[in-house]
């Protein structure tokens, strides 16, 4: 990966690749990258949708390699849903093509002379870019269905659905599954809108005639690789309670601890949640002939996914993950698991986030435009964000804009984005997360839990507010780092669990890199990528006054425990002060 | 097919006020290092436990048992986990039990892997629940009952799978107990 492909789209005569030495960008791969480029290139006050914006891919450092896990991609822009930097990864196969192929990074810059859409085919002998009219307004599903007839099936593919076109808040982009479906997304941000600014509806990758990519040392690198697999294998969340329920295996869990955002986040339980919970799920797609067990990119040892069928056993959509299931399920008062997975086939489609399009839906059902559990009315409010209709205009604008065109108080956004699925009145220290990260309340920013073995930031009392604080803070750096792998975050639970398991990913990324990285290293990586944020987006306007909750957590108190945030405002100002 | 009665939680009689470890080992039957290593994520009363041989469990109780799970969330409500402070607000305390020691129901949820590995345990064992989930799961496993069943129970006396069947048993407790070669039924609470 030592070349980054960047496209001027508004070059006089329609869009021009070149493709230029890594440079000073060496040594960086996913959040690393998307960050470290959009610090440097784009100017914080720019229009998310504007020509000074760019919109950054990029696979993980160990990508493309027969490193397991290593299959997440990066998208890093100015977002038009926060106003601040964003990075949003996806499994699926493009990291591992892109990576083959030599690329660092795709970026897309300027701002297209005329409204023609735009496709991008690359392999090993270059780069080719050409008119693609016929695609516009296409969904994902059809829009690969055209790419296979022309391409054949083995390829990956990087593309917009009609949202990212019509360039709204809550569009993502999708890339290819193992079977090329448009499964896998970067949701999270409007990242779409800014690949739809730039004319761009498909990225096309092909690695026929490369080589997987080669570690510096092979033999230490395939030795910590079958360690680093081991480790995954061996513990019990990432060797079997993943691979057996996948992520929706947590309904039961947070519902039975109460923090289960329900009726748009006004009780912590809810009331039908077996009946969409993981291990539901799993017996649903084993009767319907489905998978309960598979992977979402090649070399996933984990395998969290699966596919869901509908009632004649025909492929409706991938395993509904957790968030999805939760967003279009609980948070909208909806128990109907059919309902949830066609939400998802169609978020997919149309290329939007589901986390935020569900919690949209949530927020207008509050307003009384369909009554809560009402899943026809939420199928049909989707497909409004996909006609582009004045209505789905707003929903596709997401949770924070559909709140202030409804009139609705309770709006559950950090910085524009919508809250995931944890309420943070019950499991406070996630709120602490929510308000401080950089990108808006994201599930993710804090995840990588391996704060332990890092030992990052010292000992610290995790009962007190000083502690939450910390442990905040340390999951955030922990899982920047994580992210610039382009591993999959689900390792951390490996890696909290068994030290030598972190030990291996250490060695294997060593041996391929060629490099001596210690924990300390990976902590002061984490660091890096958290400060150049943290200063894009106070230059964007987003201080410390936007690291907070909205006001109705302090004030509302979440059934069953009848608890409100506690967090002072003073302790989340403290959360970057290291 | 039981699997979304024991989510759903099922009730066993037993000696309360001994700890969740001392409850779970004498009462039901587990193993300790089973309770120790295998299951990870336990609440009381809707609240997550970290120290289960501090923790007192009384008549009237809900106990739900899990393996460890995914996400900040699963780690964060791990018992004694590293990330355990992240939900301190409504983690469980004991504070000066005043729960009896005597007889007393407690309901336990199973879920996850701990659902399928503790499921033969507790028919063995046998508990309670609901006549209206019974006949749930007669209904919708008809045929997985007729095929399986080798002698049917219901208060002591052998019947056969229609009397079963044709039994309204939704306003009702059942007492289920299931053996390898034979199955026992009984109604509670002097219905029959």
């Amino acid at each position: 990966m030592d070349k980054i492909l960047r496209i001027d789209v508004g070059a006089e005569g329609g869009p021009k690749a070149r493709v230029t030495p890594v440079g000073e960008y060496a040594g960086l791969g996913g959040r690393a990258m998307t960050s470290g480029m959009v610090y440097n290139e784009v100017p914080p006050s720019c229009h998310p949708l504007g020509e000074d914006n760019k919109l950054v891919i990029a696979p993980g450092l160990l990508s493309g390699s027969a490193a397991a896990m290593s299959g997440r991609i990066s998208v890093g822009c100015k977002s038009p849903l926060t106003g601040g930097i964003k990075e949003a990864n996806a499994g699926g196969q493009p990291a591992q093509v892109l990576a083959r192929l030599g690329y660092a990074a795709i970026v897309m810059e300027g701002k297209p002379k005329d409204d023609t859409l735009y496709k991008v085919f690359i392999n090993k002998d270059g780069v080719k870019i050409t008119k693609a009219n016929e695609y516009k307004m296409l969904g994902n599903y059809d829009l690969i269905d055209k790419i296979k007839e022309e391409y054949g099936d083995k390829v990956a593919c990087i593309s917009i659905g009609q949202a990212g076109e019509m360039k709204m808040l809550a569009s993502s982009i999708a890339c290819t599954d193992m079977e090329m479906r448009p499964t896998r997304h970067a949701g999270r941000g409007g990242v779409g809108a800014v690949m739809g600014s730039k004319h761009i509806k498909v990225i096309v990758l092909d690695d026929t005639g490369t080589k997987m990519r080669q570690p510096k040392d092979p033999g230490k690198f395939k030795a910590a690789n079958k360690e680093w697999v081991d480790g995954l294998k061996k513990n019990p969340t990432t060797g079997q309670g993943l691979p057996a329920f996948g992520t929706n295996v947590l309904t039961n869990i947070i519902n039975e601890a109460g923090g289960y955002p329900a009726y748009n986040f006004t009780t912590g339980r809810f009331k039908g949640c077996e009946a969409i919970s993981g291990e539901t799920e799993v017996e649903i797609e084993k009767a319907r002939g489905g998978l309960a067990t598979h992977g979402c990119h090649r070399g996933c040892v984990i395998q969290c996914s699966g596919i869901y069928n509908d009632k004649d056993g025909n492929y409706l959509t991938k395993q509904p993950e957790y968030e999805t299931v939760w967003a279009h399920g609980g948070n909208c008062g909806i128990n109907d698991l059919d309902a949830i997975a066609m939400l998802d086939r169609l978020d997919d489609d149309y290329g939007l986030d589901t986390i935020e399009m569900g919690a949209t839906i949530g927020v207008v059902m509050e307003a009384g435009l369909a009554e809560f559990g009402d899943a026809k009315a939420a199928v049909e409010l989707v497909h409004e964000v996909g006609k582009g209709s004045p209505l789905g205009r707003i929903l596709g604008s997401g949770a924070a804009v559909a709140g202030k065109a409804f009139g609705v108080e309770r709006v559950p956004v950090v910085k524009g984005q919508a809250m995931p699925a944890y309420d943070p009145r019950a499991v406070q220290g996630i709120g602490v997360t929510y308000a401080t990260s950089t990108m808006g309340a994201d599930h993710t920013a804090g995840y990588a839990v391996a704060t332990n073995i890092m030992k990052v930031g010292g000992n610290v009392d995790p009962l007190s507010p000083e502690g939450q604080i910390v442990l905040s803070r340390n999951l955030q750096i922990t899982t920047a780092a994580i992210d610039s792998l382009g591993t999959c975050l689900f390792v951390a639970f490996a890696i909290m669990d068994q030290p030598e398991t972190f030990q291996a990913l250490l060695d294997m990324c060593n041996a391929f890199l060629g490099t001596n990285l210690t924990a300390d290293d990976v902590t002061e990586l984490g660091k890096s990528i958290l400060k150049k944020e943290r200063e894009f987006n106070m230059k964007a306007g987003l201080t410390s006054k936007q690291d907070r909750l909205p006001d109705y957590f302090k004030k509302e108190s979440l059934e069953p425990h009848n608890i409100t945030f506690q967090v002072k405002d003073e302790d989340l100002d403290q959360v970057f002060n290291w | 097919m039981f699997m979304g009665v024991l989510r759903k939680g099922v009730r066993v009689e037993g000696h309360v006020g001994l700890s969740i470890g001392g409850f779970l080992r004498e009462e039901i039957g587990m193993d300790a290092e089973y309770i120790e290593s295998r299951i990870q994520t336990i609440f009381l009363n809707g609240r997550p436990v970290d120290d289960v041989e501090a923790a007192v469990i009384g008549d009237g109780d809900a106990l739900a048992l899990s393996a460890s799970m995914p996400g900040l969330a699963g780690a964060t409500l791990r018992k004694g986990g590293h990330f355990a402070g992240l939900r301190s607000t409504i983690s469980y305390r004991e504070e000066g039990s005043a729960k009896r020691s005597g007889k007393g129901v407690v309901t336990i949820k199973l879920f996850n892997l701990i659902a399928k590995e503790l499921a033969p345990l507790f028919f063995e064992r046998g508990f309670i629940m609901d006549g209206e989930d019974f006949s749930g799961v007669l209904h919708s496993h008809h045929e997985t009952l007729s095929a399986g069943l080798r002698s049917v129970e219901i208060d002591g006396q052998a019947e056969d799978m229609e009397k079963l069947e044709i039994t309204d048993w939704d306003p009702k407790e059942v007492f289920l107990r299931v053996r390898m070669n034979e199955s026992s039924v009984g109604h509670r609470r002097g219905n029959v």
